[in-house]
């Protein structure tokens, strides 16, 4: 029997259920069973993932019903992907909690809403459902607001509260696109709309298409839609602005192309988005670069090169869907997929990395940033792989994008944008060189042996990016395999409504 | 200088407003081109769901057969947002230490209430019978709960009703659901199976009928009380912490 994709998405809600109730009845053992749960649900997408690339994508039946009338998902090579990133994302953080606090009690419900937002992102990379993903989405909006807002920050629940009226609108905008797909198709499974949707009037599937992209858009930070991220992830703190920037939009952004590709069918319907999207993609990596050097706080800097980030991986898309089910096409998603890895693994390291300079200059300002020449170490080993300097992940990244670009206008961008961000990350390198912070004798509470720590897994993220810099060749021909399977909308049909009469 | 700011006021107010009308008028033109579409045929629901699910009411057979996946992720979005609630408001909002209404209304509401309290107990476990089900019953509780707060004051009602029966209610109802749904997955139909399960159908129209839906309908409906009601309190806010 093969592994059902659904308890990929169950063992992260069980766990937030089960883990509410540890915490109100034995609170000191809800670190360790939440990670312990981590663990599992990251070997369960371990083996999903293995199985997928193996036999082939599974298809998960809700409730044993047709897709025509049930809920399916499908785990496919893409989208087991996401699921394994996002795994890995949910426990690294875990790690990185219990690195510097211990296991004994952790205050906060961090532990119910990082399991709830792990278990919205894995449902939004493997649901084959439309109407489903709009309940996932939700799910992640209110875990979301869990994570950034906390009761002894009053900013937090200022970010919170703008948040939650950019994502109603965001909510309302996919709803009316999800009724109206409904109304149009009869049907809200992907698999069904991609078949029916070439019936639609072209001014219908505009509006369908503009609902789905400004909807999405505004979740993973489109300009001019993304002003909340600056705001929240300043007020998440580094752990969980980690878990929204690095894992969250990265699932925002998996389930745009999803929806673009299956059920709106957009390569053979409206082809000429395409390169809408990747100017607009451009657009973003200019604003959000250009925002970034004028930024005098941290975490809202990397808040908008995590928009310009979103720029790169949209550009990828864009050049991928021109060039169709092409070598060329693949690579360019491929090439996509990878910057999103090496911006997951950069844009953690930098957070929490962050969280010990902050810690010690008691400030989030750029100008009084404190760090041990470890932290440095790390930050400069991070942020060489955020710019894109050889041999880092980031400059086979940029440079697998740039080539997939037949036209200079995209390369000339990329460049400037890796231009102005090397100029900030210079800018605040050169304030930590400044201001070493002499690596304290240990305290008798045991406050630096934590501090020390907590750079255990930045350090190792940071290592990450050089791995992956140098097993790019190893990479890319999986990352390709899960280009083919986002693009190729013919074989998930044929997966979704295949097995069943 | 204020005429000038009155004017561009005035500007960014008409705007606006030509921007709202045009949106709303595009919703709605794109709406009708959508509802203009050749119906497609019926999927089966109100043919089948009788004999699929065994719960003679359609509404409840898609909520909690066909579609019960979403009702377990519609769920679990209240229950985060209560935890983000009572996360966030750490100190009270409203409080209403002691009973404000007359000793008349007191009296009246306290014989009532049990006659009150039938309501959303029918709704609740005649939800694959009749129009209702677990989240409009469990709403219905959560009234009640509401209720009392606000005419008994909130002491004696958290007397009658401690909260952490609320949290505790909320927290294993949630379990429940999810382990309810893991019983598909060990008899290798899916997940949230019901009738497929071999669990028994009962016959259709009777109390006891729809095999896992009446179940089903009864955790949403604890979960669903459980979880409004402790969100009013929350936003209500407990006097003894007070500053």
């Amino acid at each position: 029997m093969r592994l059902d994709p659904v308890l990929l998405v169950v063992t992260p809600l069980i766990s937030a259920f089960l883990l509410s109730l540890v915490k109100k009845l034995t609170p000191r053992l809800a670190p360790s069973l939440a990670l312990g749960l981590s663990v599992f649900t990251l070997v369960l997408s371990t083996l999903l993932a293995k199985e997928v690339y193996i036999n082939g994508p599974v298809a998960s039946y809700l409730g044993g019903w047709n897709p025509r009338i049930g809920i399916s998902l499908l785990a496919d090579q893409a989208s087991v992907l996401l699921v394994l990133l996002v795994s890995w994302g949910q426990t690294l953080g875990l790690v990185f909690i219990a690195s510097y606090r211990g296991f004994t009690h952790w205050p906060g419900k961090y532990l119910v809403f990082s399991s709830i937002f792990t278990c919205s992102l894995i449902g939004m990379a493997l649901t084959a459902d439309l109407f489903n993903l709009f309940v996932f989405i939700e799910l992640s909006t209110v875990a979301t607001i869990g994570i950034m807002a906390k009761p002894d920050r009053p900013l937090g629940s200022v970010a919170g509260f703008v948040y939650l009226i950019v994502a109603s609108v965001s909510g309302s905008l996919l709803l009316i696109g999800v009724v109206l797909v409904y109304s149009a198709t009869g049907s809200l499974s992907m698999a069904v709309i991609a078949q029916e949707i070439h019936a639609l009037p072209p001014g219908l599937y505009w509006g369908i298409l503009l609902c789905f992209t400004l909807s999405l858009g505004m979740k993973f930070g489109l300009v001019p839609m993304h002003f909340w991220q600056p705001w929240a992830y300043h007020a998440a703190g580094c752990t969980g602005a980690a878990l929204l920037t690095a894992f969250g939009m990265k699932a925002y952004l998996f389930a745009f192309f999803r929806v673009l590709w299956v059920p709106l069918q957009l390569p053979s319907m409206a082809p000429v988005f395409f390169p809408v999207l990747t100017l607009w993609g451009l657009a973003n990596i200019i604003l959000g670069h250009t925002m970034g050097l004028i930024q005098k706080d941290y975490k809202k800097l990397l808040a908008l090169s995590s928009t310009a980030h979103g720029g790169y991986i949209l550009v990828a898309a864009g050049l991928a869907g021109s060039m169709g089910t092409t070598t060329a096409g693949l690579f360019a998603l491929a090439a996509g997929f990878f910057h999103m890895l090496n911006h997951s693994l950069v844009k953690a390291s930098l957070l929490w990395v962050g969280r010990s300079f902050l810690k010690q200059a008691s400030s989030s300002t750029i100008d009084v940033l404190k760090a041990s020449p470890l932290g440095t170490g790390i930050f400069v080993l991070a942020a060489l792989g955020i710019v894109g300097i050889p041999p880092t992940g980031g400059f086979a990244s940029k440079l697998f994008i740039a080539s997939s670009a037949g036209t200079p206008a995209p390369v000339i961008i990329i460049g400037l944008g890796t231009l102005i961000s090397l100029a900030y990350y210079l800018r605040i390198y050169l304030i930590l060189r400044d201001q070493t912070s002499t690596p304290s004798i240990v305290k008798s509470n045991g406050t630096s042996v934590r501090e020390l720590n907590s750079l255990f897994v930045p350090g190792i993220l940071a290592m990450g990016v050089l791995f992956i810099g140098f097993s790019s060749s190893i990479i890319m021909p999986v990352l390709l395999n899960g280009a083919g399977a986002m693009m190729d909308s013919g074989t998930y049909i044929l997966h979704v409504l295949g097995d069943l009469p | 200088m204020n005429q000038s700011y009155d004017t561009s006021k005035k500007i960014r107010h008409l705007l606006a407003g030509i921007f709202t009308l045009s949106l709303g008028a595009s919703l709605i033109w794109l709406i009708l081109e959508a509802t203009g579409m050749p119906l497609t045929p019926d999927l089966g629901y109100v043919m089948n769901s009788v004999g699929d699910t065994g719960s003679i009411n359609v509404v409840t057979a898609i909520l909690m057969d066909y579609r019960g996946f979403d009702t377990l992720g519609e769920a679990s979005v209240i229950f985060t947002s209560v935890a983000v609630t009572a996360a966030i408001l750490a100190e009270p909002v409203f409080t209403l230490e002691r009973p404000i209404l007359s000793i008349i209304t007191r009296r009246a509401i306290a014989y009532l209430v049990p006659v009150f309290f039938m309501f959303p107990l029918y709704v609740i476990t005649h939800g694959h019978l009749s129009p209702g089900g677990g989240f409009q019953g469990g709403v219905s509780l959560a009234v009640l709960v509401i209720l009392t707060h606000v005419v008994f004051g909130h002491n004696l009602a958290m007397k009658k009703i401690p909260f952490s029966l609320l949290t505790m209610g909320e927290y294993w109802a949630a379990l429940s659901f999810g382990i309810l749904g893991l019983l598909g997955i060990f008899t290798g139909v899916g997940f949230l199976a019901n009738l497929a399960t071999g669990v028994p159908r009962g016959i259709p129209g009777q109390l006891l009928s729809g095999g896992l839906i009446p179940v089903l309908n009864l955790i949403v409906g604890i979960k669903v009380a459980a979880g409004l009601s402790s969100l009013y309190i929350t936003l209500e806010g407990n006097p003894r912490r007070k500053k």
